[in-house]
């Protein structure tokens, strides 16, 4: 037995477990930091494109399910089960697709939270921004992972 | 029984007695560290120049059923939650690492324990660098045949490619890079042959055959190397000969009886393979 345990190792499973929030939060930091343009003062638009272009990914998503769940019957997806990966697999939809509502969600909110007023509350556009990137990486994690299996259909 | 001879490399700190120790401390249930359905420890014994083991795996898929001689063949009715199982045995030396294994055409073969007891000792310890390698153990003379060949004509080899294992989940193998693999789900068979050219002197570079038969000696009697076979001379004017490195594996046969329920007795066949394997160590036969 060793003497010592050894530090955990970044294997490329934890990797891609974790960097679409780690690569969200250091974004939204670069965003906070040196992000030129203000919070637009109307903020309809930007906010109606926001919660659109998150439905579309919703709906997206909720297809990929379903075509997931057809690929259940095939010899790629049975190993893939067997060797434990079919949590991960539904673990990302479920991120994604849950990422996406909460984005869709936010940015409704807006709508009624936001006054043409007055500025957004200090906290509003970097969470905005942080929701939005961090579902599109979760988006993008998961169908390049889909396309890769399609392959193999 | 058939009887084959391998050896045991341990890489990293944990030993293979306080590896079964450890796994044989956790519920039956919680053994299948190469996924839910596949192969386990199923019991281990510790002596004290040997250790025995015993691994099982459920045998799905279409099973055999039970018939008499003025019996038509029937189902065999399981409990609820069973399946039919096979089992492999082994008793390994813990001083050298060679081994003496069951051959169960139907049971856990030695690339598959060899995963097993790899995937269980770094899930157990947390450590990437303790594992196991289970290689073939040849007639002594064949890696000298092969090295004396003054020609070679031909190495042809056919492996099947396993799929995706939780052995690779647990190594943390992204499911990007899983799904990535050119074939995940695995081939049946794949053949690889490397002839030389017609002319009667014309040879392969003994180098690169030496260097590629040490790559896959370690597959031989695993069940992964379906075939490998090498062809050549020792001189000019000698015969081709083709030595078959399958064939060439150190076995022995020793008669065993079924019992009642048609198997072979555990503690019967741990004693055949530990006296083979003193045999085999006395008589100097495994390669040192």
């Amino acid at each position: 037995m060793a003497d010592e345990r050894r530090a955990p190792r970044l294997t490329s499973l934890t990797i891609e477990a974790w960097f679409p929030y780690v690569a969200a939060l250091l974004l939204t930091a670069a965003y906070v930091r040196f992000g030129r343009s203000s919070w637009p003062k109307e903020a309809e638009a930007l906010l109606g494109a926001s919660g659109g272009a998150s439905a579309v990914l919703i709906g997206f998503l909720a297809t990929a399910k379903a075509i997931v769940l057809s690929l259940s019957g095939t010899k790629l997806y049975k190993t893939l089960r067997t060797a434990g990966y079919h949590e991960d697999m539904l673990n990302y939809i479920l991120s994604a697709t849950l990422t996406g509502l909460i984005f869709m969600v936010f940015s409704i909110a807006g709508f009624f939270v936001l006054t043409k007023d007055h500025l957004p509350p200090v906290w509003y556009p970097p969470l905005w921004f942080f929701l939005g990137t961090l579902s599109l990486l979760l988006f993008w994690r998961f169908t390049s992972i889909l396309f890769r299996m399609l392959r193999h259909v | 029984m058939k009887i084959l001879a391998f050896r045991v490399h341990q890489a990293g700190t944990l030993s293979l007695p306080d590896l079964a120790a450890r796994i044989l401390g956790e519920p039956l249930s919680e053994r299948s560290y190469l996924g839910r359905n596949d192969l386990r420890l199923e019991n281990s014994l510790d002596g004290a120049n040997f250790l025995a083991l015993v691994f099982g795996k459920p045998r799905l898929g279409h099973g055999p059923g039970q018939m008499g001689r003025d019996v038509p063949l029937g189902d065999i009715t399981l409990g609820q939650g069973r399946n039919f199982g096979e089992d492999t045995a082994m008793v390994v030396d813990k001083a050298s690492g060679y081994a003496a294994m069951q051959y169960n055409h139907f049971g856990p073969r030695a690339r598959s324990i060899e995963q097993y007891l790899s995937t269980a000792s770094f899930s157990l310890t947390d450590d990437f660098e303790n594992g196991f390698r289970i290689g073939a153990v040849l007639r002594r003379d064949v890696v000298e045949r092969i090295r004396a060949m003054d020609v070679i004509k031909e190495v042809d080899y056919t492996v099947s490619i396993p799929g995706l294992v939780a052995a690779d989940r647990a190594a943390g193998r992204s499911l990007g890079a899983a799904v990535g693999n050119p074939h995940p789900e695995g081939t049946e068979t794949l053949r690889i042959s490397y002839r030389a050219n017609r002319a009667r002197d014309a040879s392969l570079r003994p180098d690169d055959v030496r260097s590629l038969l040490e790559d896959l000696l370690p597959f031989v009697g695993s069940g992964a190397l379906r075939n490998a076979k090498v062809v050549g001379r020792m001189d000019e004017g000698a015969e081709r000969e083709t030595i078959d490195l399958i064939e060439e594996q150190i076995a022995h046969t020793v008669p065993i009886l079924p019992g009642s329920g048609q198997r072979l007795d555990l503690n019967e066949r741990w004693t055949a393979l530990r006296d083979t394997l003193r045999q085999w160590l006395m008589n100097d036969a495994l390669q040192g």
